[in-house]
């Protein structure tokens, strides 16, 4: 798959032409050997568009959105292209770039580390590859910025980042570097963990937890001791009880301390949940260090959300669930959970959980919202309220004026399976898949059915 | 059949305490002071003056050799009184070729270079292991490498110090040029533990976490030693965080400030595909310098254009077999050279530019006066492939080829021109037995 950056090189009726693909493409090679992609200026582009959704506000047909230097200067319908524009005219829709919640994207290897059960210091954006493949699958699917955290391994995972899917350097790559601290209170956390009896640690699964008391009490001794608060006795400082000597439970660094001091006083907390009692759980330790908590995962949340409501918290759920998740058979797991969140009106954003899944984010809300979920709340939340969710909300989200250009234009629909992504445009550069088929140059092979 | 008896053990005791007084001598006498000439020859060197390399080539030149030193490089001169004259006969004088990098223990079977119980093995010393009686060394010298970047493996997060050892075979503590503290360092995925090593790091956050800790720690002394890192790197991102911080360290350590502080080692194998692509190559940050290699026929030519390309961009390369037995160190700058790289940059990445990265510029890489006479004598153009070594000197002995001008001082000949009772028996006589009492029953 070839991909390339739309700038300079090309008139408006060339954007949609396939043959101009290769010959771009060399002519980029050749620049790319040299370094710079990103020092490409970003040029002005007049982009029309059949139906614009710029989520923030009502839905514009036959609109017009003009961007300049990677932002956006005027969204309407009649505005007039200034000299030097490049119009496009898109035959579809154009919707703001999506936005994802949370996976393990551009992590080779273990993303959590597993040596220990809490790491609070640790730091995901140490663990991105920016040029990992999924990046760019991601953003020739529409998704221009993700949520990278620690995976689900560790009690506290560590500290997540978000960035953009667009290649560039790490600098112009991340939005917000260390975002959101990650909690796991759910069985993720305790899954092949074993105990040790009478043998030296062999592997590094010889490690606390492995009940979910056993995780929760982690969380909570871990805050304790970051705040170096005495509420929990003796226990704060030493081993759980009846580990003895033999165990191997760790206790927080000193990096590991101020850091997750500083996590509890200025971050959001990320805490994975699943079950009804680790939501309950969840809920009770922001109580308890008054945290300011995202919860995430949370598939038995049907009975607690009118208490979700009361306290206003937000949630990021998998889309279409227990599709993605096949087997889990819990009659507290509903299919229509994202429905149920609208109807109460909780604030949720999409999780792809794993970094290959991101470039199917689109296609796993259109689950959900054959379940249920208005097309409207669908795109609000893969856009605005992700955002807002983290924390970025300034700067992407929404086609407003003074935002960054991130927006995908889709045919049709962009949820529908026929649809496909025109391409998308991430800081104002325009990116195509080159060899993708687009759906008129599909050769119909079998009989034709009139 | 035969028994070992007490005597035959004793015996074999005395022989070999002689035999590594035999080998220490020539080694304590590869300083002895000497004048040499050597005429007639065609010097090739390069040198960077400001970070582009010069090309400088001495058609029927004298280099003259005092003390292991190179004491004057001319076009004509006349021998000093006593010197030794050696008429070269018009063959291509290089400066000896570096192996910018080169794991202790990869020929015998990989597991000596790797610390597996520790992520921070900095105080470990490679020369500790170092073995000088390596079949291989001959071999290295035959194909114009005179120094060796001898470091630990790439399974710990903080290596150890790396060590600028010269290819003298049977000589211990083998000759070595040090300049600054070199460390080498692995952010690859080769420093994880996992299910089946209890080792922390287990991800790559915590390796980097490992590595900001160390330098964070050895920056904050008060008065830090000054130092260079080779780092291993798997990605990209990987490779401006590393920048950013050590950057960030520049108040504390004056050294460390001081220009081009990272030497990045990226390793093109039959695997690299799936770690570092070439476009993040291209991406890398512009002040970084970088170990390559091997590269191999086998590579796709976008890697193998990837020396051209950082050339352009003006950083560092510098060339490496990693330690890989049978891999031919010039390969790597004939095939870069062949995908556009140009011959005094080639030559620049095989001698000076390694010696540079490494610290010991003032000591090898080059044919100029007051530098080490670590030199080589090729029959024709090394990058034709069809120049072969003809002599090997290491400050200023001859090591390897004809002529030998002291036998005594000879440490090791070439392969193919000793007889087969003199290759054998050099280190330790009584290795073979069978061969002892053949000579001693007659």
């Amino acid at each position: 798959m070839k991909w390339t950056s739309f700038d300079k090189n090309c008139d408006q009726r060339d954007v949609c032409r396939r043959a101009t693909g290769p010959r771009l493409h060399l002519l980029l090679l050749l620049l790319g050997t040299f370094g710079n992609l990103n020092a490409e200026e970003s040029g002005t582009y007049l982009l029309r568009a059949k139906k614009i959704y710029p989520v923030a506000s009502a839905p514009i047909e036959n609109g017009s959105v003009l961007v300049r230097d990677g932002l956006i200067m005027d969204v309407g319908t009649d505005i007039k292209a200034p000299e030097n524009a490049r119009v496009l005219t898109i035959d579809g829709v154009l919707v703001p770039g999506f936005v994802d919640c949370g996976s393990t994207i551009g992590i080779h290897g273990r993303a959590a580390e597993e040596f220990f059960e809490m790491t609070p210091e640790m730091r995901v954006v140490d663990a991105i590859d920016l040029d990992h493949p999924d990046f760019r699958d991601a953003l020739l699917s529409g998704v221009t910025t993700v949520a990278a955290g620690p995976g689900v391994r560790n009690v506290i995972g560590g500290l997540g980042v978000v960035l953009r899917t667009m290649p560039g350097s790490l600098e112009s790559a991340v939005l917000r570097e260390d975002a959101f601290l990650s909690v796991c209170l759910t069985r993720a956390a305790t899954s092949g963990n074993r105990t040790l009896r009478w043998q030296r640690p062999n592997t590094i699964f010889h490690r606390q937890p492995t009940t979910r008391m056993g995780t929760i009490f982690l969380a909570r001794r871990a805050f304790f001791e970051a705040l170096e608060l005495s509420g929990l006795g003796d226990d704060v400082s030493r081993p759980l009880k009846g580990a003895g000597e033999s165990s191997l439970a760790q206790f927080l660094t000193t990096r590991g301390k101020a850091s997750l001091r500083e996590s509890i006083q200025t971050r959001t907390i990320r805490i994975r949940v699943d079950d009804k009692q680790e939501i309950v759980a969840a809920l009770r330790v922001a109580d308890e260090f008054k945290l300011s908590v995202v919860l995430e995962g949370c598939l038995e949340v049907t009975d607690l959300i009118p208490e979700l409501v009361r306290r206003r918290v937000d949630v990021l759920i998998t889309p279409g669930a227990h599709v993605s998740f096949p087997g889990d058979s819990d009659p507290d797991q509903v299919h229509d959970l994202a429905r149920r969140l609208e109807a109460a009106g909780i604030r949720f954003g999409f999780i792809s959980t794993y970094g290959s899944w991101v470039p199917y984010l689109a296609e796993l809300v259109a689950i959900d919202i054959r379940f249920g979920l208005s097309e409207e709340r669908a795109l609000k939340a893969l856009t605005l309220d992700a955002a807002a969710i983290l924390g970025i909300d300034d700067r992407v989200g929404s086609i407003e004026v003074g935002k960054d250009a991130d927006m995908v234009a889709f045919g049709t629909d962009p949820f529908s399976n026929t649809s496909s992504v025109l391409w998308t445009m991430s800081s104002g550069k325009i990116w195509k898949d080159d060899t993708a088929l687009s759906a008129h140059n599909i050769q119909p092979t079998g009989k034709t059915v009139k | 059949m035969r028994t070992y008896s007490e005597t035959t053990c004793v015996g074999r005791a005395l022989a070999v305490l002689m035999a590594c007084l035999a080998v220490y001598l020539p080694g304590s006498l590869l300083f002895a002071e000497s004048v040499q000439l050597l005429r007639n020859a065609k010097v090739v060197t390069v040198s960077e003056a400001d970070g582009s390399p010069e090309l400088t080539i001495l058609e029927r030149a004298s280099v003259l050799i005092r003390d292991g030193k190179i004491a004057a490089v001319e076009l004509e001169m006349t021998a000093p009184e006593g010197a030794m004259v050696s008429d070269l006969n018009g063959l291509w004088l290089l400066p000896g070729f570096i192996d910018a990098h080169y794991p202790l223990g990869q020929e015998r079977g990989g597991r000596d270079a790797n610390e597996f119980t520790e992520a921070i093995t900095e105080d470990f010393d490679v020369l500790t292991a170092f073995d000088p009686w390596d079949p291989e060394l001959p071999e290295i010298l035959a194909r114009g490498v005179t120094s060796l970047a001898v470091s630990p493996g790439h399974i710990n997060v903080i290596g150890g110090p790396v060590r600028v050892l010269k290819v003298a075979p049977g000589v211990y503590p083998p000759p070595s040029a040090s300049g600054l503290t070199v460390f080498k360092a692995s952010l690859n995925r080769d420093v994880y533990g996992g299910p089946g090593l209890a080792r922390f790091p287990t991800s790559a956050a915590g390796a980097m976490e490992v590595f900001r800790g160390w330098v964070d720690e050895r920056m904050g002394n008060p008065e830090p030693e000054p130092g260079r890192l080779i780092v291993r790197l798997e990605t990209r991102a990987q490779a401006e965080s590393v920048f950013r911080l050590l950057a960030g360290h520049k108040g504390l350590d004056a050294v460390i400030s001081q220009g081009r502080l990272l030497g990045s080692d990226g390793h093109l194998d039959a695997d690299s595909t799936r770690w570092m692509r070439p476009e993040s190559w291209r991406r890398l940050p512009g002040a970084l310098d970088v170990i390559l290699g091997p590269l191999d026929l086998r590579d796709p030519a976008s890697h193998l254009r990837i020396p051209s390309a950082l050339e352009g961009r003006g950083t560092y390369v510098a060339f490496a077999t990693d330690g890989y037995p049978k891999k031919d160190l010039l390969t790597s700058a004939v095939l870069a050279r062949r995908n556009g790289l140009s011959f005094q940059a080639a030559l620049a990445s095989l001698t000076s530019r390694g010696a540079r990265l490494l610290g010991v510029q003032d000591r090898i890489g080059r044919i100029a006066v007051g530098l080490d006479a670590d030199l080589v004598a090729w029959t024709d153009n090394p990058f034709t492939l069809q120049g072969r070594v003809e002599s090997v000197w290491i400050d200023g002995q001859l090591v390897h080829g004809e002529p030998a001008p002291d036998r005594r001082r000879t440490i090791v000949r070439d392969a193919r021109t000793t007889t087969e009772s003199e290759k054998k028996p050099a280190i330790f006589p009584v290795a073979d037995d069978t061969g002892d009492e053949e000579e001693s029953s007659p």
